[in-house]
């Protein structure tokens, strides 16, 4: 056993760049999917404590649908299911100072109902007596924005007219003080707003606290059974539903980013162990013809694909904590009210990404290990290993019928298989394209030759023929186009509603615009409204998925220098015979950087032929239920190619240099 | 050794080769000195591990001496740039090697002409020539195969570089 993990440990040691990026690509990729999991949750519990903090432990609250509707202390009857109730009053009025507006909500209620349901906090701890009058409490938040200290008068507008406020105190930004809009909430004493606004009931709104034992929906059923459902309605202050699918929602698009890096860690791995098997193959000679059997020999392969699974993982938690916490801090500064959204780290988060690290490495290895321990042990003895090739039209087949499939199932996939049906989709839509692209690849670099052949001279020519058969062109090209569709997908998907809502609102007469976060409720409220004709909820998605999209290139950019870094160490003989046959340094650089260039530009045309199925497989999927198709960008897709051929023309730097510092003695002697 | 007069096609001049390794040096060429003429076949022979393929290195410009110097018509090869030296390998030095070398992704016909395909040739151009070498090793109908293509024994036929040399 020691002997195996000290084989093993050499291994890793003396490819150290190949291990690095396999390490690399597991680590990425687990920390991205642990970031996924823990989004949701982060967002979830914030929002939770947010409508704790705002309602305090009223579960239940009641408004009056109709201004006839008397809302006052008798309206809701006093039944052993409410342990404590508070009506509060709202009004909305407007503080400016300097040009600047800013919304302030006029909040009063009994003090002494209020106390009991959600007792306002003050920030020199002091308690609330004498408050009377024209005083006004105001949050922390407010004061050290505007430079209001206590005792100042502050003027507010009320329906266009200005009311003046002393300041009684500064209360602690949480209780009824948090927000989840723009603007402030204010204290004012309960009669201030009785008498300074009309307003047909004595209060907008009625919290109750459920007794001990009674949830929030037994006591919002109870209340809809004794109140006229004409007259009032009665919600749940907390929508724990809403809150989870409004977390979901935030972390859909981090999941559909793992997703791709995922798949890119699949296929940087297979490529990966392809080659560590070709290159062990004397070694697994070794083993066999001293009478190994074909499971130790598999055995032995895997274990070291476990090690870059395990570790992988591990170390993809703490980077994971780091960047959710970067991503957290991003996220609660867009929020209007600017709070910090404190981590949440799920366990079962935890779990599921470092089994997903060690599954895609175990599972990624398995196919070109199993192969290379079932080969006859002659063949490998002799060195006579020849990899049988399947013909064209086989993989052609099979990548037309994998796409034809994988654009058609979403469309007729029931709605409760959407999301299995699209995962299906993207997957084969991706398999597909990682059959087709080897001919793909052929058929394109014979029309090269010829372009090139006349634009480049020789050296042009000679560089496209190198395209094709090439396995380590076809395995770049691959990783491209994984990266590049997944940076296309995000960002048109990201960039859509944008266009979407500015498109919507073209020749239309828009009143008002309101953000933040709006649940079912508000918008059939809002729809009841006098003159409202559509009201259209959206989902604006957060300006750091672009930032994880450059995750993928991240994970492309490495992989495809490692692959790059492979090319050149297994045409090293090829690039000597080339220069014993009197290829000069410079025909060098420029025939390599000519493959390069014309991989980046396959990858890249791949990539937005694919990444534009895939933009319909996802809004088929999980975007708005909308009849408008997505109008894409053309900039996007041009811009992304225009990527992927940079990375590639980049990352032939090394070999570029490699090959220049050849000893060519070296790789000509076959010792 | 015969003396020669004119200009040999290749001569070495006190060729001496040192290897240092394992803080040892092994002088494995010991000031050699040689003249092969135009149109000569000459046969270097000698015990394992003499310095035979070292000589031929440094004399076909892949090696360079630790002293002593190599001329190529006339012209002393060892001071060349990496330039002025790839342009003598394709015009002047064919190889064949001991485990043929070929290129796996070109097919006969460009295995042959590469020298002068990176000379900036076309292969339309030496058709003619081409075929003559084909039908002479005996690979006319296996010109578009690539190296995969062809069994073992095949293989060296090509004598690629020194074949095209010869068509240049």
């Amino acid at each position: 056993m020691k002997i195996i993990i000290k084989y093993i440990l050499t291994n890793m040691k003396e490819r150290k760049v190949r291990t690095v990026v396999m390490l690399l690509s597991v680590l990425l990729s687990s920390s991205l999917l642990f970031v996924s999991f823990s989004i949701g949750a982060s967002y979830e519990s914030a929002q939770q404590k947010m409508a704790r903090g705002m309602y305090g432990s009223a579960a239940v609250s009641v408004t009056a649908l109709q201004s006839a509707a008397e809302l006052d202390d008798d309206t809701v009857p006093d039944i052993p299911e409410i342990k404590a109730k508070a009506g509060i009053r709202k009004q909305a009025a407007m503080y400016s100072q300097g040009g600047y507006y800013e919304t302030v909500d006029l909040v009063s209620a009994n003090l002494e109902q209020l106390n009991l349901i959600n007792r306002p906090r003050m920030s020199d701890g002091s308690g609330i007596t004498g408050f009377s009058g024209n005083q006004i409490i105001l949050p922390d938040r407010f004061t050290s924005k505007f430079g209001v200290s206590k005792g100042d008068t502050v003027t507010l507008l009320i329906n266009n007219f200005p009311v003046s406020f002393e300041v009684f105190g500064i209360a602690a930004y949480d209780t009824l003080f948090l927000r989840q809009t723009r603007g402030a909430t204010a204290l004012v004493p309960l009669d201030l707003l009785a008498g300074t606004v009309q307003q047909p009931q004595k209060y907008s709104e009625i919290l109750l606290e459920p007794a001990d034992g009674v949830t929030a929906g037994e006591l919002k059923s109870c209340l809809e059974e004794k109140l006229p459902q004409d007259r009032y309605h009665v919600s749940e202050t907390v929508d724990e539903a809403q809150i989870a699918a409004d977390a979901r929602q935030k972390s859909m698009p981090f999941f559909l980013i793992s997703f791709f890096a995922l798949t890119m860690s699949v296929f940087i791995i297979y490529s990966s162990y392809k080659v560590i098997t070709l290159d062990r193959l004397p070694v697994i000679g070794t083993f066999r013809s001293i009478g190994a059997e074909e499971r130790t020999v598999t055995s032995i392969l895997l274990a070291e694909s476990l090690v870059y699974g395990l570790a992988g993982g591990l170390l993809g938690i703490p980077v994971g904590i780091a960047v959710l916490k970067v991503i957290l801090h991003g996220m609660g500064k867009g929020l209007a009210q600017g709070i910090e959204i404190p981590a949440v780290i799920p366990l079962p988060g935890i779990a599921i990404s470092i089994a997903a690290a060690v599954i895609v490495s175990l599972l990624s290895s398995w196919i070109p290990v199993r192969r290379a321990g079932r080969l006859p042990v002659k063949e490998v003895v002799l060195g006579t290993v020849e990899e049988k090739k399947r013909p064209a039209r086989y993989t052609i087949g099979t990548a037309v019928i994998l796409g034809a499939v994988s654009i058609v199932l979403p469309r007729i996939a029931p709605e409760k298989l959407l999301y299995p049906a699209g995962g299906i989709s993207l997957l084969g839509l991706i398999a597909a394209a990682i059959l087709f692209i080897p001919s793909f690849t052929n058929f394109v670099a014979r029309g090269l030759e010829r372009i090139y052949g006349t634009v480049f001279g020789n050296e042009g020519m000679l560089a496209a023929r190198n395209m094709r058969d090439n396995r380590n062109v076809t395995q770049n090209i691959t990783l491209l186009f994984i990266s590049i569709s997944a940076v296309i997908s995000i960002s048109a998907v990201g960039n859509f509603v944008t266009s979407y809502i500015s498109d919507i609102f073209q020749g239309a007469e828009l009143e008002g615009f309101a953000d933040g976060s709006m649940d079912d409720d508000f918008i059939r409220q809002v729809k009841g409204f006098e003159g409202i004709e559509e009201v259209l909820p959206v989902q604006v998605l957060d300006d750091r998925v672009h930032g994880e999209g450059s995750f993928i290139l991240l994970m492309a950019a490495v992989g495809i220098v490692n692959n790059l870094l492979i090319n050149y160490m297994q045409r090293r003989r090829a690039i000597a015979m080339y220069k014993s046959a009197g290829l000069s340094s410079r025909q060098n650089v420029k025939m390599m950087l000519i493959e390069g260039v014309s991989a980046g530009l396959i990858g890249a045309a791949a990539a937005i032929a694919v990444s534009y199925m895939e933009i319909q497989t996802i809004f088929i999927v999980a975007g708005p239920k909308i009849s408008i198709k997505p109008d894409l960008d053309a900039a996007i897709f041009l811009a992304a190619g225009a990527m992927g051929i940079v990375v590639t023309a980049a990352g032939s730097v090394v070999p570029i240099l490699k090959s220049r510092q050849m000893k060519l003695l070296e790789e000509i002697k076959f010792e | 050794m015969k003396e020669h007069s004119g200009i040999a096609a290749v001569e070495g001049r006190n060729i001496t080769k040192d290897f240092v390794g394992g803080g040892a040096v092994s002088n494995v060429l010991k000031g050699i000195s040689l003249k092969v003429m135009q149109g000569e076949f000459v046969s270097v022979m000698g015990q394992s591990g003499s310095g035979k393929s070292t000589l031929l290195y440094i004399l076909g410009g892949l090696d360079t001496p630790t002293n002593g110097s190599v001329y190529i018509d006339g012209t002393d090869i060892c001071s060349f740039d990496d330039a002025k030296m790839s342009r003598i390998r394709r015009q002047k030095i064919g190889f064949v090697f001991q485990f043929y070398n070929l290129i796996p992704n070109l097919n006969v016909e460009e295995n042959i002409m590469l020298p002068l395909l990176l000379d900036g040739k076309k292969i339309r151009d030496y058709r003619e020539q081409l075929d003559h070498i084909l039908e002479v090793v005996g690979l006319s109908d296996r010109r578009k195969h690539t190296p995969r293509q062809l069994s073992g024994g095949q293989q060296p036929d090509h004598n690629r570089p020194g074949r095209g040399a010869c068509i240049a």
